[in-house]
């Protein structure tokens, strides 16, 4: 049973990133025997945490309308950042990359507000300062990240691992944050107009720090999933995930021009997109035809979820 | 001066409810409101009437705390009142409906309706269950028929409006402030809203309402003001004033003075403009004859499908079905360039965007079509172009520094002559005029209608299409009322009047009620 209100009309417009999905675990099970072993659903797991969690803070700063372009520099730096610290702080490194993300967050919303630059531009250009910033710190890949962490967060074998756990919580957070909050329905206010939104009271310049800092965080979170999986820093590794992060949103639903989509729906568009390269993978199809499809898949998804010229009609 | 405009009114019982006293603002170097002071009562209805660009809606915005003024005070029962914020102004009780503005295209009814005041149950969670509820006791006590779940971006013009009015009710407000709350409504909302007024009233609270439409005023109003040019020229309660007088504190001056004269009959001319089943997007088939020397006005309420009309015939987007012809040879108008070659001249509403040059001079901005007609092997040619630019400024009236002045500090009135002088440098045989004086002074209305006059005199068939009764009334031979892209009534100039107008306007169900 649905709730009633926006959430729901939000809440169908994940359903078509469902079904690519399920459509591309029925192909890619009936063409590989591999698909269901073990192996590759933990596999699978592990590579829709990082999207998932750049996915998501995307989302918060695509439902206010805006956009952030900085998602895979910040995930580069803090890679770097956890490949240079984590030997000699420990665990303690882990936040401090999240401290950076929020920076980075901090960065983009400076700019927008007051130096009201747009949040394409802005961002585009934080992330190449903050590229930037990962390459003077670590100029070419290496570094390393303590072993005791990959094992404490991806070799448990467990029912429900951390993986898995971390996407569940974010994800349920989320959906209770923006489907069941003011504070939620205040982001999706923004998006959906921001001149109305305004006008009902909303404090516009909160909702932009607190997008572009959630965005900033979640990058962070994404980039430590990163550094711990492959052990050590890459100053570039994290530049596909800009794309992916907000192909992955407008996949499950989320509309570029603010205020419509849900976060079930983004869960599903990253799971959707992590299939869609799997399934090249065990297919064994040039890897290349992956970035052709994947830019389709985006347009395709942009196309689907356009609304038509009722927006704003004067 | 602060004496005279003192909160307290003359009977001493009670603080008025709102006093403004001496209030004026300024934009830039235009002065917008000067010297305005009135007051509201307690458990009153002022209605705020005057033309567009008066400075209504300033005045309320001052008042709602949109902006503050740039002098005078405001009193709130007695207390100084400077709300900071429309927010504020809301805390103190003063709440704003705008037109329509303020509504969330993907939020429902419902969270439209308690925006910020969502019911809240476990954890703090929202109740979309109750929420929903909620609003719809609230829309069920205004009487208004709107479904809770329906999204913002799927309501009509009338719905938006109607649920604007019920989020400003709802806050049960000291003073409620509607900018012409009725614009886009049908007859038997507007009773729902005067009704919804008048039980606000019943408890105490008072209402300023903005209207265009003086039957509603003599209804509704137990205090009319009246703005022109930024100024109070009216200030009467109830049975002190008429008609007659709202008009003349409007418009400084009586119709007669205002309209050209037009001609007993025009049955003997030929049809100049003809329509034969022309359909549009947003336009059922229509079938019109306009005469040579003839204006034709288009009424309704808003989007009944006066724009499609407009720019069907300006060829901006051009009609999809049926026959146009002009002086009776078929003309297919399927471009605006198309429409120019064919002799219709249509003038568009939205000037800032569809018809001028802000940054460039008068000059170019009025010769931008006479000039293919006067240059030579695609040459410019700099000497004519000037003596055509001094002639139109000359013969539009224009009031500028100078044919080099950039037509972004021209007036509103003024920018609209330039349009004029460029749309009319080769007389044409049709007119379109859409809006012809939205945001135009006084001044410069009375200049574009001896214009239109002066044209029609010449032949020139002339369409109408607008929103300001005064202006259909006085200046048409006959009006079509629109309702729903179809045109529901005629009037002849003899049976002109708003309030036949209107019940045309409302469509079908409206005409049942009134005839009953």
């Amino acid at each position: 049973m649905l709730p009633r209100g926006s959430i729901r009309t939000n809440l169908l417009l994940g359903l078509p990133a469902l079904l690519l999905a399920a459509a591309i675990v029925a192909v890619a099970a009936s063409w590989s025997g591999d698909f269901f072993a073990a192996g590759n659903l933990g596999n699978l797991v592990n590579r829709v945490l990082p999207l998932s969690l750049a996915a998501l803070g995307q989302a918060f700063v695509l439902f206010a309308g805006r956009i952030d372009l900085s998602v895979g520099s910040v995930i580069s730096l803090s890679t770097a950042i956890l490949a240079t610290t984590s030997t000699s702080l420990g665990w303690a490194a882990v936040p401090l990359v999240l401290v950076a993300g929020l920076a980075c967050g901090a960065l983009n919303a400076a700019g927008v507000i007051y130096l009201r630059i747009n949040p394409l531009i802005m961002t585009l250009a934080s992330s190449a300062i903050v590229k930037g910033a990962a390459l003077i710190l670590m100029p070419t890949p290496g570094g390393e990240v303590d072993y005791t962490f990959y094992d404490a967060f991806y070799g448990q074998d467990l029912l429900v691992g951390w993986p898995l756990a971390v996407i569940l919580l974010a994800f349920l957070g989320a959906f209770l944050l923006f489907g069941f909050t003011r504070f939620g329905r205040r982001i999706y206010a923004l998006g959906s107009d921001d001149r109305a939104a305004y006008a009902n009271g909303v404090d516009v310049r909160r909702v932009e720090w607190s997008v572009f800092l959630a965005s900033g965080f979640f990058a962070a979170a994404a980039g430590v999933a990163v550094g711990i999986k492959i052990l050590s820093g890459d100053p570039l590794i994290g530049d596909s995930f800009t794309l992916d992060a907000i192909a992955a949103a407008v996949l499950g639903g989320v509309a570029l021009q603010g205020g419509r989509g849900a976060v079930p729906g983004v869960l599903a568009g990253s799971i959707a997109l992590v299939l869609i390269a799997n399934a090249f993978n065990l297919l064994e199809l040039d890897p290349n035809l992956q970035q052709i499809a994947k830019g389709l898949i985006f347009v395709v998804a942009l196309m689907l979820f356009m609304r038509g010229g009722v927006r704003r009609t004067a | 001066m602060a004496m005279l405009a003192s909160p307290l009114p003359s009977d001493g019982a009670a603080p008025a409810r709102l006093a403004v006293s001496g209030v004026s603002k300024s934009f830039g170097s235009n002065l917008v409101l000067r010297d305005v002071s009135f007051s509201v009562r307690a458990g009153e209805v002022v209605s705020l009437v005057g033309e567009n660009g008066a400075g209504k809606s300033t005045l309320m915005h001052v008042c709602a705390g949109t902006f503050p003024p740039d002098g005078g005070t405001l009193t709130l029962d007695g207390a100084a009142y400077r709300p900071a914020s429309p927010q504020a102004a809301r805390t103190a009780g003063v709440a704003l409906a705008l037109q329509e503005t303020a509504i969330l295209p993907d939020l429902t009814v419902a969270e439209n309706l308690l925006f910020g005041a969502e019911p809240r149950g476990l954890l703090g969670l929202i109740d979309q269950r109750r929420l929903h509820r909620d609003a719809e006791t609230v829309l069920a006590g205004l009487g208004f028929a709107l479904r809770s779940d329906r999204l913002g971006a799927d309501l009509s013009a009338a719905e938006r409006q109607m649920l604007e009015i019920a989020k400003a009710i709802r806050l049960a407000p000291r003073l409620l402030i509607l900018d012409e709350p009725t614009a886009s409504l049908s007859s038997h909302e507007t009773e729902l809203v005067l009704k919804a007024m008048a039980r606000l009233t019943a408890a105490g609270g008072s209402v300023i309402f903005i209207s265009h439409r003086l039957d509603e005023v003599m209804e509704a109003a137990d205090h009319a003001v009246v703005l022109k040019d930024g100024t109070l020229t009216l200030d009467a309660p109830r049975g002190g004033f008429d008609r007659d007088d709202l008009i003349r504190a409007m418009v400084g001056r009586t119709l007669t003075d205002i309209f050209p004269a037009r001609p007993a009959t025009l049955a003997d001319r030929p049809v100049r403009l003809a329509l034969d089943a022309a359909v549009a997007p947003g336009l059922k088939p229509l079938t019109l004859d306009v005469r040579a020397g003839e204006i034709v006005g288009f009424a309704g309420l808003e989007g009944q499908g006066q724009r499609p009309l407009a720019r069907a015939l300006s060829g901006i987007a051009p009609f999809t079905g049926g026959t146009i012809a002009v002086d009776g040879a078929a003309v297919p108008v399927r471009s605006v360039s198309r429409g120019i070659a064919a002799g219709i001249a249509s003038i568009p509403d939205d000037r800032k965007h569809e018809g001028l040059a802000l940054d460039l001079p008068v000059r170019m901005n009025v010769s931008l079509f006479a000039l293919s007609a006067r240059s030579r092997w695609g040459w410019l040619r700099q000497n004519l172009e000037r003596t055509f630019a001094e002639e139109a400024r000359r013969r539009f009236a224009i009031r500028s520094t100078g044919i080099e002045q950039p037509v972004r500090q021209l007036s509103g009135g003024n920018q609209q002559k330039v349009v004029f002088a460029r749309w009319l440098a080769e007389t044409p045989k049709v007119l379109v005029l859409y809006e012809p004086t939205k945001g135009v002074d006084v001044g410069a209305k009375t200049e574009i209608y001896r214009l239109v006059g002066e044209l029609s005199a010449q032949g020139v068939a002339v369409v109408l299409i607008s929103a300001d009764m005064l202006e259909l009334i006085g200046l048409s031979d006959r009006i079509h009322v629109l309702f729903e892209g179809a045109v529901t009534g005629t009037l002849e100039r003899a049976d002109f009047s708003e309030e036949a107008i209107m019940r045309l306007a409302a469509g079908p169900e409206g005409a049942a009620v009134h005839a009953a």
